[in-house]
């Protein structure tokens, strides 16, 4: 049977949300670049009408400063304002990325969950494998065209602007870029999708997909923290977690780790951090990919379709959920308690790790397991 | 032929199916009866693969629907609301069934619409007995073997019960495909139903026919010479439907002789056997409340 009807199908239910995506899309990459752009050319134009201001860091008469000049590493002004790093929009489209990653996968799945659309698609004459590929696709494909079209025109308009001259043996560097942000886009979707495997309904789904893009970080974060707690110095353990979180099993779990890694001042200008870049970041990303989509097909094949509705749908594994949640909350509220004092805060730690703990195991009786029911009925 | 084997399915904690086992030959028409939350949404959604069994299996032929999701085509679920299609126009629906099921017959499904004056519009802004037409016709258009119907008739003026009981009827005659409806508007089941399930906590209580479940249960009226013995009225075995004066109308589960010579040793004047409805095989049977319905 024609995998097409599926798409078909999940077309309808995302179609406004995708095209709104690919819009935003080619608007996140094009116009920061031509407002910064806007706002060299302004920098320019102050610096040529008001020379004198600019003597101390300009050698010579800067009335006539070209564009290549004002970018001159010797000059240092350009470095003062940014170069080419300053001209790829990387915050926005992210920010779009996350947003709408979260939005499709939530109407793809959730919404489904939500409405009697899931039993009707589960009656299908499809397996389950084939409805969660198919939902996959329609969203890789619009971030995919998103970061192609806005891509494409993004480097269009570097290429025909005063400012080319930058991206000058640089090409391969930005493409390279926007397919970085290609696949962090299509790794914040699969990860939400992957988590309206296991989330009985649209927010539930949208929580866990924030809990989801924040927990490694996070988790190593408090574990970090509560070292710290202990010892007051930043030792060996320290620098350990602070390793973690610039290696390479870190960036394959979190999306968010791999991008900030890259080192945006060094990436256009340093051969060694663009070979640092190639042989891990784009692998990262695909490795994270990989695992989120596993993990969601294999999921999806085994979410309990009778829990729909509720916040987790695997109802066996909520225990696992609590203990979590309660060993999170009680590192914070230790390393909460234990920065009042200046020397070794064991005793505080301790406190508030119980204190942090109780909280959390309270929250986790009302809202994982009342919650979760109320959301059912 | 479709074949459930064994059925069970605990949800939280609770035993919502337990060891159903049943046939479904082709053109009957099966009525699924029981209270409310007895397990019959559950059963016909675990039927069609929507939700798992822990124990046990659907069987189309010789293949299982849980392995074979293709096994579908000739086995159609149909809920109690139209939510699913909502943001879809009729044709739009119908061509999204057409792209699904290979067999689905749009000149079937267009000659049901306008049989019934239904106009292309979002399903959203139909009349619920329109949105029940629809969601039937879409599904008999398929011309698939089985159906399995959650409540089609819920909510649905007398006109529109009546609509959607001829189609299924019409269905059955002229294609020979089966149909598994649970309801509990038992009047109208009575009218169509080749068997009865009976379902009481998870489990088939019995699986009949009309005839055979009468011949089960009796409902007698006797009129006494003197009052109503208190005797009758303190026995388990019957429902006490009504006593007014000397005349006691009473239902009993089964009929057995004992009940025949305890009502003739009180020398009624007159003892008539009533004949019982699927309402009161319900009643007598589950042990359900006049409310229920």
């Amino acid at each position: 049977m024609s995998f097409k009807v599926l798409l078909k199908k999940d077309w309808k239910q995302v179609s406004i949300l995708w095209m709104l995506l690919v819009f935003l899309g080619v608007i996140a990459f094009t116009v920061p670049v031509w407002s910064q752009m806007q706002y060299f050319d302004q920098e320019l134009r102050n610096i040529q009408e008001n020379p004198d201001e600019y003597a101390d860091w300009i050698d010579g008469d800067s009335s006539d400063l070209s564009v290549q000049d004002f970018f001159n590493e010797n000059n240092g002004t350009g470095y003062w304002i940014g170069d080419l790093q300053s001209l790829i929009p990387m915050g926005g489209v992210l920010f779009l990325f996350v947003i709408f990653g979260a939005l499709m996968a939530s109407v793809l799945i959730g919404a489904e969950r939500n409405s009697q659309m899931s039993d009707f698609t589960m009656s299908l004459p499809f397996t389950r494998n084939q409805l969660y590929i198919s939902k996959w696709l329609i969203g890789t494909v619009g971030i995919i065209v998103s970061s192609v079209l806005g891509g494409t025109l993004m480097i269009m308009m570097i290429r025909f602007s005063d400012y080319a001259f930058l991206m000058e043996g640089s090409t391969n560097r930005v493409i390279a870029l926007v397919v970085l942000l290609m696949l962090s886009g299509i790794s914040f979707f699969s990860a939400a999708l992957w988590m309206g495997s296991f989330g009985g309904e649209s927010i539930s789904q949208v929580i866990w997909t924030f809990i989801a893009l924040v927990f490694p970080i996070g988790l190593i974060a408090l574990v970090q923290g509560s070292v710290y707690a202990f010892s007051q110095q930043y030792d060996s353990r320290y620098a350990f977690f602070d390793d973690l979180f610039q290696s390479t099993f870190l960036r394959v779990l979190s999306p968010f780790s791999n991008l900030a890694n890259v080192d945006m001042y060094q990436y256009f200008t340093n051969q060694a951090e663009w070979q640092k870049f190639l042989a891990i970041a784009p692998w990262s990303a695909l490795a994270f990919i990989a695992l989120s989509f596993g993990l969601g097909l294999w999921m999806f094949n085994r979410a309990p379709q009778e829990n729909n509705g509720r916040f987790f749908m695997f109802s066996k594994w909520l225990w696992l959920i609590h203990i979590i949640m309660v060993l999170c909350f009680a590192m914070l509220g230790g390393i909460v308690l234990s920065a009042f004092s200046m020397q070794s805060g064991f005793a505080l730690y301790i406190v508030g790790f119980l204190i942090g703990g109780f909280i959390a195991h309270l929250l986790a009786k009302r809202l994982l397991y009342r919650f979760n029911l109320k959301l059912k009925s | 032929m479709l074949t459930v084997q064994q059925l069970s399915k605990t949800i939280d904690r609770q035993q919502v199916l337990e060891d159903i086992d049943f046939t479904v030959d082709s053109g009957e028409i099966i009525a699924l009866v029981g209270r409310n939350g007895a397990g019959k949404t559950t059963l016909l959604r675990t039927m069609v693969g929507i939700i798992r069994p822990d124990k046990g299996d659907v069987r189309y032929g010789p293949s299982s629907i849980f392995e074979k999701a293709e096994l579908k085509r000739d086995v159609i679920f149909v809920p109690d609301s139209a939510d699913a299609l909502k943001h879809y126009t009729i044709n739009e629906a119908a061509a999204l069934y057409e792209s699904i099921y290979p067999s689905f017959n749009r000149s079937i499904f267009r000659e049901t619409l306008t049989r019934y004056n239904i106009d292309n519009k979002k399903i959203r802004q139909l009349s619920k007995g329109q949105k029940a037409m629809v969601t039937l016709s879409l599904a008999f258009a398929v011309q698939a073997k089985y159906y399995l119907l959650d409540e089609p008739t819920d909510g649905l003026d007398v006109v529109a019960k009546s609509d959607v009981l001829k189609l299924m009827i019409a269905q059955v005659e002229a294609r020979n495909c089966s149909i598994i409806v649970s309801s509990h508007q038992l009047h109208e089941l009575e009218r169509i139903a080749d068997r009865i399930i009976m379902i009481e906590k998870g489990r088939v209580k019995a699986i009949m026919s009309l005839e055979e479940a009468r011949e089960t249960s009796v409902k007698l009226q006797v009129v006494f010479n003197d009052q109503v013995p208190v005797e009758l009225l303190e026995r388990k075995d019957i429902e006490i439907i009504n006593v007014t004066g000397r005349v006691a109308l009473f239902m009993a589960k089964e009929r057995t002789k004992e009940l025949d010579t305890f009502v003739d040793a009180h020398d009624p004047m007159l003892v008539e056997e009533i004949p019982m409805s699927l309402e009161d095989i319900f009643r007598v049977q589950l042990g359900g409340e006049a409310s229920v319905f």
